[in-house]
């Protein structure tokens, strides 16, 4: 009995050891046939008819499945090859469909996805020598800032989107309301204007909320009171979402302070508490999950403190001028009360070439086509002319019929990565709304230098786990203003993080931050 | 010669004392409170499915719908035939799933709890064992990706869950608990074979346990999502859960990229509603005809007198 035990455990052990070199036997595989490829001098050999596997993320479009054989006529037309375009709802299948091997030539993949960690693990292969001999075109349409700022332990692994996309916060107001009233105009630089608005409100719109904040869930960095995203508007920070309450300054990168601990932090709060006790928002906050934007629409909301991007904003204005002609929605977008606008990293958005690939050549044919033939782009990201959109005479996209029910929405296929600025069709109403606000970042911009750094919490995991629990359970209440004394409270939240490993986690990753600043020789 | 005749049971008036019509009094007033807090939260939906969004935004949930509106269930029936496709397919699932997994189990439970099976601690503590110890997730979904081949296939939606070691334990013991061996000695004199057993005599004293997995198993497969979104990527085969994520994601999807607008507005907080409707109505309405199998196999013993 015991000894078929044995005999049943090691097998088991066996099987599944074996399952796990399946995946990685595989990989390297692929790798040194794609190896041997990529040195070789010929280009564009396409005599070979292929099957190429395309996947992007979100779940398909009703009409994915036309469109995506329409895609396949034009790969058979152009590249020889059939297309297979699949669609991954979520980070667990990426996951999946990486580390078991299964056959795919084109990915979209993402810093928010992982990228840096999969590419160190060897999941995709290197494109340095690959784009270059294969498509020449694909390699200058890339800025050398692109392709350096996507390197990971030296190589390429991505290509990313040349587009470049701004996504700041922004404080969100009626201006209608503001103008009835007379109130000075908003300026994120003088509070008292933004005090003086929300004042007014709970003076003389009964029926409306001044603000309603809740608490947000950041993934592992545990829950925070969306006060926190307002203040991006005074920090000259690499990026508000720098974990752990640290601040690195964009401008001194280096320099990496304990923010919660400082003077500045606790002004901040005390300032919110200021508000809380005003009445801005309501003492049930904490426990409040209606969306922001649904209540502000509605009308029973009279502002934003941190309302999400450009073409959320040109959205919103293009919904409220059929649903309430009569109003008038003010944005001011953090990025211009500190004059510093950074685009999405080069690996926001991309494209990369599994390690399983059997085609990797006919892959970057695929993404060059995708991203620099006006035809193929068309039809990848707005679908069938005619069917799903039509361009109108000024040369804006128009979606044929009524568009949330349209078969394929505009940029429906997630194809983010390959967004070509040369290519891309507005909406008529918010084309005006984005290329101004663009055009105005554009003005203050400067490289992204935090999004591309992925920290590897495996020496600190435990004790991540521990300071995100402490964090959702004192740090919300803080940043709401719903406790007695601020002071007291992020003392006490303090204590217990450091309890939970707080020092070590900041350690931790201030030096992997540092070796990072190194590499990328952002130092100056 | 005089019969005495008993007196017919009718006529037998049990006296109500006062102590017992308060118990009565007491205990219904419990129930009919408690009945109510059970349906105070679906009233509150189905309620809820049929108020317009933006009053639902404004004045919040309410018994009976303020403003009403359908158009909730005309965003989710907007395109009947995926709907209802999807309907289908999780129907089938559903029926062949839990039909399958139910005789694979009660077979699977019955053997192990048969004495005269030698092996059977060993394949019991086998089906124990991968309740500790599995072999993780990707080689999971490995083995069924790439060796069984059941990337959009029906069979993922089946397959994977059809049985469970805590299903098949429970089967089990519900088999030894409720099915005397004399019954199946006095059925082997009688010269029944195996399979005659088990399938005229120990299936029908099994029916509550039947019904309680078959519950589980149904459940199962019913709100299956997690499969779906693994093996499947073709939209007509996704199952119900699957199908109603996805309408409302794509739709959030549609708004927030700015190619909806005005009037079509999504409604957000209702429709969620509506799909609770649509998905739990048909559990509802089935569990009632479920439900006698629980009180009279409970109720009935196999070993008479």
């Amino acid at each position: 009995m015991k000894k078929a035990l044995c005999a049943l455990l090691i097998s088991i052990l066996a099987v599944s050891s074996f399952a796990g070199c399946g995946g990685g036997t595989g990989g390297s595989d692929g790798g040194s046939s794609g190896g041997t490829e990529t040195s070789g001098t010929v280009s564009a050999d396409t005599s070979e008819k292929v099957h190429l596997v395309m996947w992007t993320s979100g779940t398909a479009s009703r009409d994915h499945e036309k469109v995506a054989e329409e895609l396949s006529k034009l790969a058979e037309r152009d590249l020889n090859a059939t297309l297979e375009w699949n669609r991954y709802p979520d980070i667990q299948k990426l996951n999946l469909l990486l580390t078991s091997g299964e056959k795919i030539d084109l990915i979209y993949t993402a810093n928010y996805q992982n990228y840096a960690v999969y590419a160190a693990k060897g999941a995709f292969n290197p494109l340095d020598e690959l784009i270059p001999a294969v498509s020449p075109a694909l390699d200058e349409y890339v800025s050398d800032e692109m392709w350096d700022a996507t390197r990971v332990e030296g190589s390429i692994y991505m290509v990313p989107c040349m587009w470049p996309e701004y996504v700041p916060y922004g404080f969100l107001w009626r201006e209608d309301l503001r103008k009835k009233y007379d109130l000075p105009e908003i300026d994120l630089n003088d509070l008292s204007t933004v005090e003086a608005y929300l004042d007014c409100i709970m003076e003389n719109e009964p029926g409306m909320k001044p603000l309603a904040e809740i608490v947000s869930s950041y993934g592992s960095l545990g829950s925070h009171f969306t006060t926190w995203e307002f203040l991006d508007y005074k920090y000259t920070w690499a990026d508000f979402r720098v974990p752990y309450g640290l601040y690195i300054d964009y401008y001194d990168p280096t320099n990496v302070i304990n923010w919660w601990e400082t003077e500045d932090f606790a002004e901040d709060m005390r300032l919110f508490k200021s508000w809380a006790d005003k009445g801005y928002w309501s003492k049930s906050s904490l426990a409040n999950t209606e969306a922001k934007q649904d209540q502000f629409e509605a009308g029973t909301l009279a502002a934003d403190l941190a309302f999400n991007s450009p073409s959320g904003y040109a959205n919103l204005v293009a919904r409220i001028e059929v649903s309430h002609p009569d109003w008038e929605v003010g944005w001011y977008p953090f990025y211009r009360a500190k004059q510093l606008a950074t685009p999405n990293h080069a690996t926001q958005n991309g494209m990369s070439i599994p390690i399983s690939s059997d085609n990797p050549e006919r892959a970057v044919m695929l993404l060059e086509k995708l991203t620099l033939d006006e035809e193929w782009y068309d039809l990848s990201q707005y679908g069938i002319e005619g069917e799903h959109y039509t361009r109108t005479e000024d040369g804006y996209y128009e979606s044929v019929g009524e568009a949330s029910a349209s078969g394929f929405a505009r940029e429906a296929g997630n194809l983010w990565c390959t967004r070509n600025t040369e290519f891309m069709l507005y909406p008529e109403t918010t084309a005006t709304i984005l290329t101004d606000l663009n055009a105005e970042f554009d003005t203050y911009a400067h490289p992204n230098i935090w999004t591309g750094f992925s920290e590897d919490t495996e020496p600190y995991q435990t004790e991540k786990a521990a300071l995100a629990n402490v964090i959702t359970q004192y740090l919300p209440a803080i940043q709401a203003g719903l406790v007695d004394d601020i002071d007291a409270s992020i003392d006490e939240f303090l204590e217990k993080a450091e309890e939970a490993g707080f020092s070590k986690v900041r350690e931790e990753y201030t030096n992997q931050w540092l070796a990072y600043v190194e590499e990328m020789g952002l130092a100056e | 010669m005089t019969i005495t005749h008993a007196k017919p049971a009718a006529a037998v008036k049990i006296r109500r004392t006062p102590s017992q019509l308060a118990f009565n009094l007491i205990a219904y007033t419990i129930i009919l409170l408690l009945s109510i807090f059970c349906l105070f939260p679906l009233v509150m939906i189905v309620s809820g499915s049929f108020t317009e969004n933006d009053t639902l935004l404004r004045e919040g949930y309410r018994l009976i719908p303020s403003r009403f509106s359908t158009a909730s269930y005309r965003e989710l029936f907007k395109y009947p035939d995926s709907i209802l496709r999807a309907y289908g397919t999780t129907i089938v699932c559903t029926v062949v799933g839990t039909a399958l997994g139910l005789l694979i189990i009660s077979m699977t439970g019955y053997v192990l709890q048969r004495k005269d099976f030698k092996y059977r601690n060993v394949f019991s503590f086998l089906i124990y064992f991968t309740t500790i110890f599995g072999g993780g997730m990707v080689p999971w979904y490995i083995m069924l990706s790439k060796y069984l081949h059941m990337n959009n296939t029906f069979a993922a939606r089946v397959f994977p869950i059809l049985m469970s070691s805590f299903l098949i334990i429970l089967m089990r013991t519900f088999i030894s608990s409720s099915c005397p061996v004399e019954i199946i000695e006095s059925a082997k004199i009688d010269s029944a074979g195996d399979f005659r057993i088990f399938w005229n005599i120990v299936l029908p004293i099994i029916g509550p346990g039947l019904a309680t997995v078959g519950l589980f198993l149904a459940l199962s497969y019913w709100n299956e999502w997690y499969l779906t979104s693994l093996f499947i990527t073709k939209r007509d085969m996704y199952s119900l859960q699957y199908y109603l994520y996805d309408l409302l994601n794509s739709a959030k999807f549609a708004q927030e990229m700015g190619i909806a607008t005005g009037a079509e507005k999504l409604p957000s907080e209702s429709i969620k509603m509506a799909m609770v409707v649509i998905v739990t109505g048909p559990m509802i309405l089935l569990y009632p005809f479920v439900q006698k199998y629980f009180v009279t196999g409970i109720a009935i013993g196999s070993v008479k007198g």
